[in-house]
């Protein structure tokens, strides 16, 4: 039973363990091996033309020179490993030739390197799996962007460019610079290494500890390194390779390349060759770039197509991994820095272990640490040229690392556009990568000024004032008036005021004339009325169907002003009253109602002798209004309990056996306003039952009480003079209506001539006023 | 000529009369001079009204000799009404809110019940039976009457109330009309509105005719004396 050395602490595990017993380190790399890439080189027969051409190519090319690459490869092995080079020159290939001995050389080289952290800075690491993700070397990088500036050549028909000799020589050459400028004793050859190679430890020698590193590279190497020796980490690998596409490897650059090698039966072994190959191949797809004649064997592309990103990412984390690391060896080997170059530095894959697809995945999938996010950060930060040049990211990899790598204070200040949705990113527009502050080096991050100012250009409002022909006809006229309101006015003379004071005197002089005279004359013109109201005559009958000592109830609610007209008009009613030989009871809502009562009777009544206190009780003033009316109707006996005199009212005469208001045999109102009668026939017609009202009002009035009458809630209705001179009339008994009759209807007649006379001036004047245009037209 | 309370009576009067007929030349302080003096001797009257008829006997008297209970209940109104004299000061005048909102809700309350049972309804129903020849019979009325005058009545009525609605739908010009029946309803019923304040100024001046011969009559009256 075999056994796998772990890489990390160099104890031996068994074959069939995937993590180390002791330090749980991956034993087993994740990623399938290449043997679906370059099967045939293994197996030895039925492989593909592109695949033997290649390796037959490198072959013939080591082979061809001989003299070169072995010198500059030999003293590379004696620089590194003087000790060891000629059993880095043997390496366990199952196909042992010169071309293979001159990869496995370079792959030795590599693995030498990766056997130590430090190592790795100073050799780069060509036998990475280019779907592990991992790193080739910049001198590789640069090696295929040489080749692609070169005639493009493809791949699948023939890797001659390879084995041309002008090729193989611009790499030995570039080998040999590249030797040279490590100041190693044992480069000889400085004007064989190319100028490209020449960079890689030009930019290394730089630190200060590059010949330590250089000879514990050379302590560290086994004379035969071991294939579990040289077996990866996973996990770094693949972390690495997360972190330069800047999300998970999944979605990142190499999605397919783990689970292409499943879906292919594994392989039997997996040898340093056919590693070699790999990368050869890898290389050659690089070189090939933009093929457009692709071989069947997509994986193949699509590996090479992919490297070139995070190999030359990975190349110039190494150097500045190296350079930003003044720690010995010894203790860098304990970063989990270091294990990246080992880890990509390829391991032992068991030919049978070939992981399956799921398995990657899974692997994949896991997140990365945050030390290494933000190694990655530092990484791309450090990847910025010195020169200030721009580093062009490719578009897989800035848009992977937008979402995943910004912090929570960048995230703060994104434009709204990245978080309203609806907006489509596209928006943002072109990636421009950052050339200063901490985003420097990321492109996609923040959005581009054409792409705001077309996303989020404000909506134009004008600032002309949107108003229809009518509204704007409205403010003209409105500032119309308010310019006239200030423009002075000429005041004009009262030029009527004299006529207007004249007219009046004159309508005063006619009413004085023809009342005065009617008055003082005593003259009987005018003929009294045949007819009268019904309203009257229901009056009439209602006092006609009092008896004798039958309490009523007299209300004057009137104010002296108009006492003339309704003292007059009451008078034949109250007379009237007295003939039948009722006791009067007076009340008043208002406050001159008593004092106007008394003299009323005195004035009007004098004749029947009745006596306050024995045929009439005067109960004074009944506060409250329509309150108090109905709280007379309600509780009379209550609401007045003095007569104004000061003496209890209801133990009078007039008032024996009355308790309720339809304890009255009658009620008589007595007012010039409507408002006092309707709250009478409001509040109290309700309660006087089938005890009559009747009504005696000023005649501007009796328009307003008269639908009462019409409604029977008022029994009889007296109103005015006309009233007063109808009621005598039927009564029989003339009084003050037929002794101001004649006056009366002498003062309507003028005032209805006057209002005639008045009202043909003004018809004529209007007359006159609408023909005055037509003449002045005409 | 003795000095008689009917020949003092009748000078004042006469003389007061004639200082309110000055108005006749336009406002003057004799007019002026007359009315305050009717202003002041009404208002001097409304109080000793007030005190004689009304306070002593309702509330200070009950208060001295009354019972408790009596005393008790009148000081409900004693604490309202020093409380509505708080109106006289602007800054006690929040203190007389309450007897004004106990006036104002008691007067309210009392004018709708009444104008409900006492007005609205027996007016409707007046106006419904404004046709009815059988009460029209028993009053005494001739049917041919009563159905003239209840159909003007109606008119009247339908007229006049359509005239007070002004609901209109806008027209091109940016005014707004009426439809035309309603229009001419309205029309009809502004003719009511015109009769019946016709009416009133013909009893107004009806009143004040009356109050101008009763005051001519009483200076015939005072020169009787002499």
């Amino acid at each position: 039973m075999s056994s796998i050395r772990c890489p990390l602490c160099g104890k031996p595990n068994p074959e069939e363990l995937e993590e180390c017993q002791f330090c749980q380190a991956r034993l087993k790399p994740i990623m399938a091996p290449m043997e679906p890439l370059v099967p045939e080189s293994t197996e030895g027969g039925g492989s593909t033309e592109k695949a033997q051409d290649l390796l037959a190519g490198l072959a013939a090319q080591a082979g061809e020179d001989e003299e070169v690459i072995p010198d500059w490869l030999a003293d590379l092995r004696m620089e590194s490993s003087p000790d060891k080079g000629a059993a880095n020159a043997t390496p366990e290939s199952p196909e042992p030739g010169k071309e293979e001995d001159w990869l496995t050389s370079l792959r030795d080289g590599s693995d030498l390197t990766a056997e130590s952290p430090d190592a790795k800075i100073s050799v780069s690491k060509p036998g990475v799996t280019g779907e592990l993700g991992g790193v080739l070397p910049e001198w590789l990088t640069d090696l295929h962007e040489e080749s692609a500036k070169e005639p493009f050549q493809p791949v699948v028909g023939d890797l001659t460019d390879w084995q041309t000799d002008e090729a193989a020589k611009e790499i030995s050459s570039d080998l040999i610079a590249s030797t040279e400028d490590y100041k190693k004793p044992a480069s000889s050859s400085n004007a064989d290494i190319p100028e490209w190679l020449a960079k890689l430890p030009a930019e290394q020698t730089s630190k200060e500890t590059k010949n330590q590193e250089a000879a514990q590279i050379e302590s560290t190497i086994p004379a035969e390194p071991s294939i579990e020796e040289s077996k990866p980490m996973e996990s770094p690998v693949l972390t690495m390779a997360g972190i330069h596409d800047g999300v998970p490897v999944q979605d990142g650059g190499l999605p397919k390349e783990p689970t292409a090698p499943a879906e292919n039966p594994p392989e039997s072994t997996t040898s340093e060759g056919e590693e070699t190959s790999d990368l050869l191949s890898d290389l050659d797809k690089e070189t090939a770039g933009p093929s457009p004649e692709k071989p069947p064997e997509t994986l193949v592309e699509d590996t090479s197509a992919e490297i070139p990103e995070w190999l030359s990412s990975w190349s110039v984390v190494d150097r500045s991994t190296a350079e930003t690391s003044p720690e010995p060896a010894a203790e860098k080997s304990a970063s989990p820095l270091e294990t990246l170059p080992s880890s990509s530095t390829p391991a032992l894959i068991p030919d049978d272990e070939a992981l399956p697809g799921a398995d990657v995945d899974e692997l994949l999938s896991k997140e990365m640490p945050d030390w290494l996010s933000s190694v990655g950060a530092e990484e791309r930060e450090q990847e910025k040229p010195a020169d200030g040049a721009e580093i062009t990211l490719p578009p897989e990899q800035d848009e992977s690392l937008t979402p995943a790598e910004l912090p929570s204070w960048v995230q703060a200040m994104r434009p709204l556009e990245a978080v309203i949705p609806g907006v489509p990113l596209k928006e943002v527009g072109e990636k421009i990568p950052e050339k200063e502050g901490p985003l420097a080096g990321l492109s996609g991050i923040l959005p581009t000024g054409p792409a705001l100012d077309s996303t989020r250009k404000p909506h134009p409002y004008g600032i002309k004032l949107q108003v229809s022909q009518r509204q704007q006809e409205g403010a003209a006229l409105l500032e119309t008036m308010l310019a006239s309101e200030s423009e002075p006015r000429p005041i004009t003379a009262p030029t009527m005021e004299l006529s207007k004071r004249v007219l009046r005197w004159a309508v005063a002089g006619i009413l004085f004339v023809v009342v005065g005279v009617s008055t003082f004359t005593r003259i009987r013109i005018t003929p009294m009325a045949g007819s009268y109201p019904p309203q009257v005559g229901a009056a009439k009958d209602v006092i006609n169907a009092l008896s004798a000592s039958d309490p009523v109830l007299l209300v004057f609610d009137y104010q002296p002003g108009l006492s003339g007209e309704l003292d007059a008009a009451a008078a034949p009613v109250v007379d009237h009253l007295m003939l039948r030989g009722v006791h009067l009871t007076l009340l008043s809502t208002s406050p001159t109602g008593p004092v106007l009562a008394e003299r009323f009777l005195q004035k009007t009544q004098s004749v029947h002798d009745y006596q306050r206190g024995g045929q009439y009780i005067n109960l004074g003033y009944l506060p409250g209004g329509s309150a108090g009316v109905l709280n007379f109707a309600l509780n009379p006996t209550n609401a007045i309990l003095l007569t104004v005199d000061g003496q209890p009212a209801w133990k009078s005469q007039p008032l024996q056996g009355v308790h309720l208001l339809s304890d009255f045999a009658a009620l008589i109102i007595i007012t010039d306003n409507a408002e006092t009668g309707r709250s009478w026939i409001e509040q109290a017609g309700t309660f006087l039952r089938s005890s009559p009202m009747v009504m005696v009002v000023s005649a501007q009035t009796e328009p307003l009480l008269l639908p009462y009458y019409e409604s029977n809630q008022v029994q009889g209705l007296v109103s005015g003079l006309v009233g007063a001179a109808a009621y005598e009339y039927i009564n029989g008994r003339p009084a003050l209506g037929y002794q101001y009759w004649d006056s009366f209807s002498i003062g309507l007649l003028a005032a209805e001539l006057i209002i005639l006379v008045g009202g043909l001036w003004g018809l004529r004047t209007s007359i006159r006023s609408r023909r005055k245009p037509e003449v002045d037209i005409g | 000529m003795p000095l008689s309370p009917a020949f003092i009576s009748g000078f004042l009067g006469f003389i007061l009369t004639l200082l309110v007929f000055s108005y006749i030349l336009g406002d003057n302080p004799l007019f002026r001079i007359t009315i305050y003096i009717f202003v002041g001797v009404s208002s001097g009257y409304v109080a000793a009204v007030a005190w004689h008829q009304v306070l002593w006997p309702d509330l200070f008297l009950p208060l001295l000799t009354g019972s408790m209970t009596e005393r008790l209940l009148l000081l409900i109104p004693l604490i309202l009404s020093i409380l509505l004299l708080m109106k006289i000061s602007p800054s006690l005048s929040k203190l007389g809110t309450v007897p004004m909102a106990f006036l104002v809700g008691i007067g309210a309350a009392v004018a709708v019940g009444g104008a409900v049972m006492g007005t609205i309804f027996p007016q409707l129903r007046a106006s419904i039976n404004v046709l009815d020849m059988n009460a029209a019979a028993l009053r005494g009325i001739h049917p041919v009457e009563q159905l003239i005058e209840g159909s003007i009545i109606l008119v009247g009525i339908t007229s006049t109330l359509i005239y007070f609605h002004f609901g209109a739908k806008p027209v091109p010009g940016g005014s707004a009309q009426r439809h035309k029946i309603i229009e001419g309803i309205a029309l009809l019923g502004r003719v009511y509105i015109a009769i019946t304040f016709g009416v009133l100024f013909a009893g107004v001046y009806s009143a004040a005719m009356t109050a101008l011969i009763e005051r001519l009559n009483s200076f015939l009256t005072f020169f009787a004396l002499f």
